[in-house]
């Protein structure tokens, strides 16, 4: 009888279960908990391999229960479906399922078919992520397109400055030839229906509602009563004035109702300095951007520069550098990573180009989720009430940070998807889901991906010289694939639009090839609507110099020098 | 109508991708010596950029295949670079000019120098279970003693229906009806001309094997010839 060793099965068909695997450099190491693939009849393709006329290929497969592309063997990375191995099947530009594919004439247990009209990607080694959900985009320009393609980022829901139609229709015909999916918040400006009835006819699927266009109470009332009514969502930037509101009067403002706060963070905006406080409410579904994730000793240093130059500041006239420096506390800072470790804020995004980097919202989730895990076990995490179970922490050989993994990861997937009503399409693996998968070798995870699939098809990657005899030879650069490249974007990716829209009338009107979906759900959410990131933290924040405590427990992280996922991977 | 003029004259350098690409690994490599050169250590693209270099240089200086690939190897010494970071230059893969055109080289582990990578660095894996595995456990199986009369070496891959293989094998072919190899995906079993050995054949697992499959037309089937 044939037997392997342990090293060898690895080396042919990679993790199996109860294997551990290290990601990229930082301390977080997942636990395989399954293996779904076919134990001897592992798909693989190649000279002397089984993919072939009637072997693991079942010839006879022409039909719907046949795959159009399989990606065998990944290590399955998922908020919702773990850490598994399996195939990953793909119809449709969907996802068929999660499980054993091959063909059932040679095989037990085939829950995917591979048939002649089936295209396979051996992933044997890989991990594979749903593509990122970047719930915070300001798509300032198209320069930052092609970062977040190379860093796993396939699903940009924007956040106002896209307005008024005349501009969201010229974004949306640029985007035709990206391979991300896409929904545009815009910017509500004013209390007047027509306003926003021509923005969800070009393509809302909500509003960012801005202190810098203004955040008054009422404003914020009549736009979540306007949408309410029409299951659209609210992004919300809040009064760092206190010219109209203080959190106080926001929270009254919103008085309940579904709102997807921004900037729940350290220094991005918003009421000055106890913003923080707004994880106190259900309601409330808040996020927070990359600068300040993790905390690090220069955060509070390059947020002088970059908040001048992001918010119509200048450095010569007087007062606004004062402005300024008010909201730049570091004791908040070192608050938020606590609050994403205990699930009050419950979303990553980037803010991109407009305070925030997105081509790192992926890195930086990542990093935070390597950072706390030494603050759970530092002293300034003893006795902070509320934090959830990490059974990784008892793993007696530290490396089983699963559940820490799975938590971090929903926060740019599945969390933003819930949040934004896409869940049904985007933010999960699971199957019916768009095929946007990432593929990463673990060295590299989250940093630098091997593969982007978007809808089904490879879209993105580090492409080597195209005159090479084989792949992927140097110089490799990310670059688009064949279903990134600007004619084929479109067979892959979705727009998100709002369900009250005429369907028909909106395409025509934007002239767009690309298959037009309805949000659903957007409307009535509370915290435990999300996934994994649902507590609402009772929290207390001194107004003189922003401290955040819970029960007494000050709530900080000390900044930290160094990160992972950064100097071994990046040439700069 | 103004005739574009293109050439008589002119002679450009008419720089086509692979020459740009290569331009690009210089600047890179460059930038990574500069960071040698000041005492950093280097990084993991910074350590592809200088081997690849290197190993265009010893190209463009008209070195041999073994000779290109000896300056890739030598290119890095390992106390020059970042902990972790030969874990993750597992394979540097890059096309350089020879005296007889184009060759791809691909140098395994370059930063190895022979020495058993950590275990526990970037990307590692972990094995749980450490023992043996049976591959194809539970399943039927049969011995057959198989000769080869082929004056070629004949190789059989895993999942082959073992009774329709190469008919210069010479064994009892009905009794293999319904069995391939036992062997994990992708491994074979070969034969030297003449020789006669004994393999170990398991039932297909699934709805009755290849032949099941094969009715539709397969390789050595009726329907398939």
């Amino acid at each position: 009888m044939t037997r392997l060793s342990a090293r060898e099965l690895r080396l042919r068909y990679g993790a199996t279960t109860g294997d551990r695997v290290r990601l990229g450099d930082t301390d977080l190491w997942v636990k395989v908990a399954d293996d779904r693939t076919a134990r001897g009849d592992e798909p693989t393709w190649g000279y002397a391999k089984n993919l072939r006329s009637n072997i693991a290929q079942l010839d006879r497969a022409t039909g719907p229960s046949e795959l159009d592309i399989v990606l065998a063997g990944a290590l399955v990375i998922d908020p919702v479906i773990g850490v598994i191995k399996a195939d990953i099947g793909i119809k449709d530009g969907r996802i068929a399922g999660i499980g054993r594919a091959g063909s059932p004439a040679i095989s037990d247990g085939i829950d995917l078919i591979v048939g002649p009209n089936t295209k396979s990607y051996m992933s044997y080694g890989l991990i594979a992520t749903p593509g990122a959900v970047d719930s915070h985009v300001h798509t300032i320009d198209p320069e930052l397109m092609a970062p977040a393609l190379a860093a796993g980022v396939t699903t940009l829901i924007t956040a106002g400055f896209e307005e008024p139609p005349f501009a969201m229709e010229r974004v949306l015909a640029g985007l035709e030839s990206w391979p991300v999916n896409v929904g545009m918040q815009a910017g509500a400006r004013a209390m007047n229906e027509s306003h926003l009835h021509g923005m969800v006819a070009s393509g809302a699927i909500g509003f960012k509602i801005h202190e810098d266009n203004g955040a008054y109470p009422e404003l914020i009332d009549w736009v979540l009563s306007y949408c309410d009514a029409r299951d659209l969502s609210v992004s919300l930037h809040t009064d760092g004035l206190h010219e109209s509101a203080e959190l106080e009067d926001t929270v009254a403002a919103i008085a309940g109702r579904t709102v997807h706060a921004y900037h729940v963070e350290g220094s991005g905006g918003g009421h000055v300095p106890d913003l923080l406080g707004l994880v106190r409410e259900p309601s409330i579904l808040c996020s927070s951007t990359t600068p300040t994730l993790p905390f690090g000793v220069h955060a509070a240093a390059e947020h002088i520069p970059m908040t001048v130059l992001n918010h119509g500041l200048s450095w010569d006239v007087p007062g606004d550098l004062e402005l300024v420096r008010e909201r730049v506390i570091p004791a908040r800072m070192a608050a938020e990573g606590p609050l994403h470790e205990l699930g009050a804020i419950g979303i990553i995004n980037s803010d991109s180009q407009g305070m925030g980097r997105i081509g790192e919202t992926v890195r930086r989730t990542f990093q935070l989720a390597h950072v706390m895990k030494a603050w759970r076990r530092s002293e300034a995490a003893s006795g902070v009430p509320g934090l959830p179970d990490d059974p990784g922490l008892r793993d007696p050989d530290d490396r089983d940070d699963t559940a820490r993994v799975l938590r971090y990861l929903a926060k740019v997937t599945i969390e933003p998807a819930i949040t934004h009503g896409i869940s049904a399409h985007v933010g999960s693996l699971q199957p019916g889901r768009l095929a946007d998968i990432v593929l990463w070798s673990p060295g590299f995870f989250g940093v630098k991906p091997e593969w982007v699939f978007k809808g089904g098809f490879p879209a993105w990657g580090p492409l080597g010289d195209g005159n090479a005899s084989v792949e992927r030879a140097e110089p490799t650069r990310y670059r688009p694939d064949w279903g990134g490249v600007p004619t084929a974007a479109h067979l892959g990716s979705v727009t998100f639009v709002s369900a009250s829209v005429d369907m028909a009338a909106l395409a025509r009107r934007l002239g767009t090839r690309r298959a037009l979906v309805p949000v659903s759900g957007q409307r009535g959410l509370t915290r435990t609507s999300l996934f994994a990131n649902r507590a609402t933290t009772p929290v207390d924040i001194d107004v003189r110099t922003g401290e955040v405590s819970v029960e007494g427990r000050r709530l900080a992280v000390a900044p930290v020098p160094e990160v992972p996922l950064s100097r071994r991977y990046l040439l700069r | 109508m103004v005739a574009r003029r293109t050439g008589r004259y002119h002679r450009p350098m008419r720089l086509i991708p692979a020459e740009e690409e290569r331009l690009q690994i210089f600047v890179a490599a460059e930038l990574a010596r500069r960071h040698r050169a000041a005492g950093v250590p280097l990084n993991q693209p910074e350590v592809v950029a200088v081997i690849c270099d290197a190993m265009l240089e010893a190209a463009r200086a008209g070195a041999t295949y073994e000779a290109v690939a000896a300056a890739g190897r030598d290119a890095v010494d390992p106390a020059e670079v970042m902990d972790g970071v030969r874990e993750l230059v597992g394979e540097v893969r890059l096309e350089v000019l020879l005296g007889d055109g184009s060759r791809v080289i691909a140098l395994r582990d370059p930063l190895g120098r022979g020495l058993p990578p950590d275990p526990l660095g970037p990307g590692a894996l972990v094995i749980g279970d450490r023992r043996e595995i049976e591959v194809n456990a539970g399943r039927e199986a049969i011995e057959l003693t198989v000769t080869s009369r082929s004056a070629r070496r004949i190789r059989v891959s895993s999942h082959f229906p073992f009774h329709r293989v190469n008919p210069r094998l010479d064994f009892e072919r009905e009794a293999a009806r319904g069995f391939r190899l036992d062997l994990a995906t992708g491994a074979y079993a070969g034969w030297e001309p003449g020789e006669t050995k004994t393999v170990r054949l398991v039932r297909y697992a699934g709805e009755g094997g290849a032949d099941a499959a094969g009715r539709a037309g397969g390789p050595g089937t009726e329907a398939g010839r």
